[in-house]
């Protein structure tokens, strides 16, 4: 046959994969084998491969073990990655850039501020995570069917200290939040969808679908909710899918075996039908949404639907049939994920390294390949980040830095009203484009702790003015503390230029990383205010909780007023020492009551350092009868420590209580040389104490009494028992019309020892008495 | 980052460090910053479906095949491998290694479409000279594999349309 008589035929690339078709009638364009392309019409290219950006952390900046879950956060401009820890099951949220650069761990309150701990009976280990971004805020479902192993759904939210915390619901309807368990979220229309779990009374409904309020996310109506079929079978992923004329989505609600359809815009038009009784998905994390399309693996192979009934695409693979040789092997379905690579054009079932993709660059001529991952390299989950140019997350990192204005900055005893220039550094006015974030960050200097990103909030350059001025109160803070406080911006998951680090001790000017400039502008060393703390008499009167211990002890017991957030700081007691009267010197025993005014017998001295926390003290280095003046202050942890002003002072007398002064009443008469006069034993300390008890129990009363006009000493006239509350006093060669004064105090007698009370003269301590006996 | 904002993927190591890795980006998997540490080769592969010119009962010669290629990568070698009646020649269970390797250089950025052409014989091995006598490949059926031997380079390759030249020697009913 001649040379020219040959044929030829054509194999075009761009079909992909027909392993079913029979060879008789098989298209030649197909290809029984084909990995690692992208397939074009006509042709195919090598796919690119994948690249190290980012390694996620904990929360000392430890590189984790695994990547367990991405989602971009489109609010941001950012994207959000979480990291599990296989040694101590802890799991970390990180955000990043939309360039998956920057990782800055984003704490919660719970230990090392991880999202959470997985349990020790968890099914899946590694965990599943479903992440839905909404409404500026981020939810965090564990996907995990043992509901006791079940984590809380978690929110991240910018706006919220720590930033990641609960989703809390009343879904019982009895006023009380609980933390909410769903299996998974995503976002449809303007709701949260939530599924897989009933309310803290009923938690373990994998047959629950819930729906929050239109535009908030965090509120859920216990009523509004969907049963998708028989109790029993777990839904396992829900996925919108349908057109997208109004009301036309739907949201696919995937069950092993069967698919339901949430139809609707509104609680008054929601509904649920079946969508597809035969087809549901195999894995939770199996579906995704391109378009109208959701594209999902049954246990037949993928399939797609637009809301309806789902249709087959797995028939060119021949699942279940024999598989190309040296095919790399799946991995468990719980461990597989969808995703779409928009820039390919190529929806990809990730079975660990082996990739089911399929090329749907021509709806009418979709088209399978493999891809095979690299061998030390197999991913776990994947999520497209959008380059979100109206958060300014697409372009470039910021270029600028805040600078804090000292002088403006308003310190209060456990919050600090910080106030910055937004046209800051480098060379300001640097003006940011307006669609930052401003990070605080903070340390505890005081208490050797590690910087930490207290919040952020949005950058606010509407107030304008050449500096772009901005205010914020950072709360939550211990009262006198020194804190370290720095600032930064985010635009998106990006940093101005030396600022990335993820500690803040490390950002510098990159064009003078080394200048002396302590505080930089960014940052600012700050001492919070204190205030003082008070002493106060433990009984609440003004003679102190005053008792004898001993025959030779005796014991002052005063308490300590500690304000809110001064818990911390340690407590200087003051005392000074002073006598009741007029002498300079102990005025009792025979030398009368006092006719002028206290008298220092010790000055002001530390008296004791108490520690954080002390809430009383009981001083037993106390002089009886005397005056003890206590004054206290707050005192911080600082090498150089530093003080809060003086609380007020409070003074104890060393002795029992006296009788009510207010109730003394004289009556002398002028034609006799006596005088009788009355009292109260009303002053009762609230709290009971060994001895003294209580008066007027155990308390005798002196009555003392002076002839003023013969300038006579103080005599005791006269000592009446316990419950006495009147005495006579006779004024020995009296005469006729001399001025006499009377005082009264009460004595105890405890172990022996006497103790005497301060005197107490009557309103009116003067009065005329005759000469007669 | 000008043009039109494309979404870009990312996916999450599954194991040894929590790696966020970027989908779409150089000529391995899993590559560190600056190629450090390398990634892992990625290999191409094709494997066409069988044709048969003649039908299941007839018979063909295939005597050679072209291919363009469009490529600006730096450094890749692509093998071909022609399989007739499931015989793989390659080398391996008695069969002669009739696959024929072709190494491109290109500068990344720079695209080119070049057309090649490659001849289909068998080896006559006269037991003197194991080539001594050549043959066109004959068979039923006749399929094409191709892979990439060795690591990728840089830039990007495409493969067009191959052409299989055959010459019907028995025919029966006509396949595809």
């Amino acid at each position: 046959m001649a040379q020219s008589d040959r044929q030829r035929i054509f194999l075009p690339f761009g079909q992909g994969l027909d392993r079913a078709t029979g060879v008789m009638a098989v298209e030649p364009t197909m290809f029984e084998d084909l990995r690692n392309v992208y397939l074009y019409r006509g042709k195919a290219q090598i796919r690119l491969g994948y690249e190290r950006t980012a390694q996620l952390i904990d929360n000392v900046s430890a590189v984790l073990d695994q990547v367990i879950e991405l989602a971009p956060i489109r609010s941001e401009g950012a994207a959000m990655g979480v990291g599990y820890d296989t040694g101590s099951r802890e799991l970390h949220l990180n955000l990043m850039s939309i360039l998956g650069t920057n990782p800055s761990h984003q704490a919660s309150g719970d230990t090392n501020g991880r999202l959470f701990a997985l349990d020790a009976a968890a099914t899946f280990d590694p965990p599943v995570l479903h992440m839905a971004d909404t409404y500026n805020r981020m939810f965090i479902a564990h996907d995990e069917p043992l509901i006791g192993a079940r984590n809380a759904t978690r929110i991240w939210s910018p706006a919220q200290s720590p930033a990641v915390q609960d989703l809390s619901a009343d879904l019982d309807d009895d006023s009380t939040e609980e933390p909410v368990k769903f299996r998974g979220v995503t976002r449809f229309l303007s709701y949260l969808v939530g599924w897989g779990y009933g309310t803290e009374a009923e938690q373990d409904r994998p047959d629950i679908v819930r729906v929050s309020l239109a535009g908030d996310p965090n509120l859920f109506d216990p009523r509004h909710f969907f049963k998708a079929g028989q109790r029993s079978e777990p839904v396992l992923v829900c996925r919108q899918a349908g057109g997208a004329a109004a009301g036309a989505a739907v949201l696919l609600v995937f069950k092993e075996t069967e698919t339901y359809a949430i139809y609707g815009y509104s609680p008054e038009t929601f509904g649920i039908r079946p969508a597809d009784k035969n087809w549901g998905c195999v894995g939770s994390r199996l579906a995704v949404t391109v378009g109208n399309t959701c594209f999902f693996w049954s246990n037949q192979g993928p399939r797609m639907s637009s809301g309806g009934e789902s249709v087959d695409l797995a028939i060119p693979l021949d699942i279940g049939g024999p598989e190309p040789a040296t095919l790399v092997a799946e991995s468990d379905p719980n461990e597989a994920f969808a995703v779409y690579s928009t820039r390919d054009r190529v929806v990809m079932f990730v079975w660990g390294r082996r990739v089911y993709a399929l090329s749907i660059r021509y709806p009418d001529n979709l088209g399978w390949s493999y891809y095979e991952l690299g061998a030390n390299a197999e991913p776990y989950c994947g999520a497209e980040f959008y380059s979100t140019l109206a958060t300014g997350g697409g372009g470039a990192a910021p270029t600028c830095w805040p600078i804090i204005q000292d002088g403006s900055t308003v310190l209060n005893d456990t919050s600090i009203q910080l106030t910055w220039y937004n046209a800051g550094g480098p060379t300001p006015p640097c003006v940011p484009n307006g669609n930052e974030q401003v990070e605080i960050w903070l340390k505890d200097k005081t208490g050797a702790g590690a910087w930490f990103k207290k919040t952020e909030i949005s950058i606010d350059l509407t107030g304008g003015g050449p500096n772009y001025s901005q205010t914020y109160e950072i709360t939550g803070l211990k009262a006198l503390n020194r804190y370290d406080v720095s600032l930064r911006y985010r635009g998106g998951g990006q940093y101005t230029t030396g600022f990335t680090d993820p500690d803040p001790a490390n950002w510098n000017d990159p064009a003078c990383p080394t200048c002396p400039d302590d505080p930089p502008a960014y940052r600012a060393n700050l001492l919070t205010t204190a205030t003082a703390p008070q002493v106060v008499t433990r009984s609440g009167d003004n003679n102190g909780l005053w008792q004898r211990t001993g025959a030779s002890a005796e014991e002052l017991n005063i308490d300590f007023v500690i304000p809110t957030g001064h818990e911390h700081l340690s407590i200087e007691l003051y005392r000074a020492r002073y006598t009741v009267g007029n002498t300079g010197t102990q005025n009792i025993n025979g030398m009368g009551p006092p006719d002028s005014s206290n008298q220092l017998i010790e000055a002001e001295l530390l008296l004791s350092t108490e520690p954080p926390g002390t809430t009383d003290y009981d001083d037993t280095a106390i002089t009886a009868e005397q005056i003890h003046r206590y004054r206290a202050r707050f005192k911080n942890a600082e090498g150089t420590p530093d003080f809060s002003g003086y609380g007020s002072t409070v003074d104890c007398f060393a002795g029992p209580d006296p009788p009510d002064g207010g109730s003394l009443v004289l009556n002398c008469n002028p034609t006799q040389n006596y005088a009788q006069v009355s009292w109260t034993n009303a002053t009762t300390p609230t709290e009971s104490r060994t001895c003294p008890p209580v008066p007027p129990s155990g308390h005798q009363t002196e009555v003392w009494g002076k002839n003023v006009t013969q300038a006579g000493s103080w005599f005791l006239g006269g000592t009446f028992s316990q419950f006495a509350t009147n005495g006579g006093i006779t004024f020995s060669g009296a005469n006729d019309g001399d001025t006499v004064r009377i005082s009264v105090r009460h004595k105890t007698t405890c172990s022996g020892t006497p103790d005497y009370s301060r005197w107490v003269l009557p309103g009116f301590d003067q009065c005329i008495v005759g000469a007669t006996e | 980052m000008a043009g039109t904002p494309i979404p870009t993927l990312f996916l999450g190591r599954a194991d040894t460090s929590a790696d966020v890795w970027k989908f779409g980006i150089g000529s391995s998997d899993g590559a560190g910053p600056g190629g450090s540490p390398a990634g892992d080769n990625i290999t191409f592969l094709s494997k066409s479906v069988r044709v048969a010119p003649g039908g299941a009962g007839g018979e063909a010669i295939f005597t050679q095949f072209w291919i363009a290629l469009t490529y600006d990568m730096d450094a890749v070698t692509l093998r071909f491998t022609p399989i007739v009646d499931g015989v793989v020649y390659d080398g391996t269970g008695g069969n002669p290694d009739l696959r024929q390797t072709l190494a491109l250089t290109a500068t990344p950025g720079t695209r080119k479409t070049e057309r090649y052409e490659f001849a289909l014989w068998l080896p006559y091995d006269d037991g003197v000279d194991t080539d001594a006598l050549r043959t066109d490949l004959r068979g039923t059926w006749f399929q094409l594999q191709i892979d990439t031997v060795g690591s990728l380079g840089d830039g990007d390759l495409i493969i067009d349309q191959p052409e299989i030249e055959y010459e019907i020697v028995r025919e029966s009913e006509a396949a595809q």
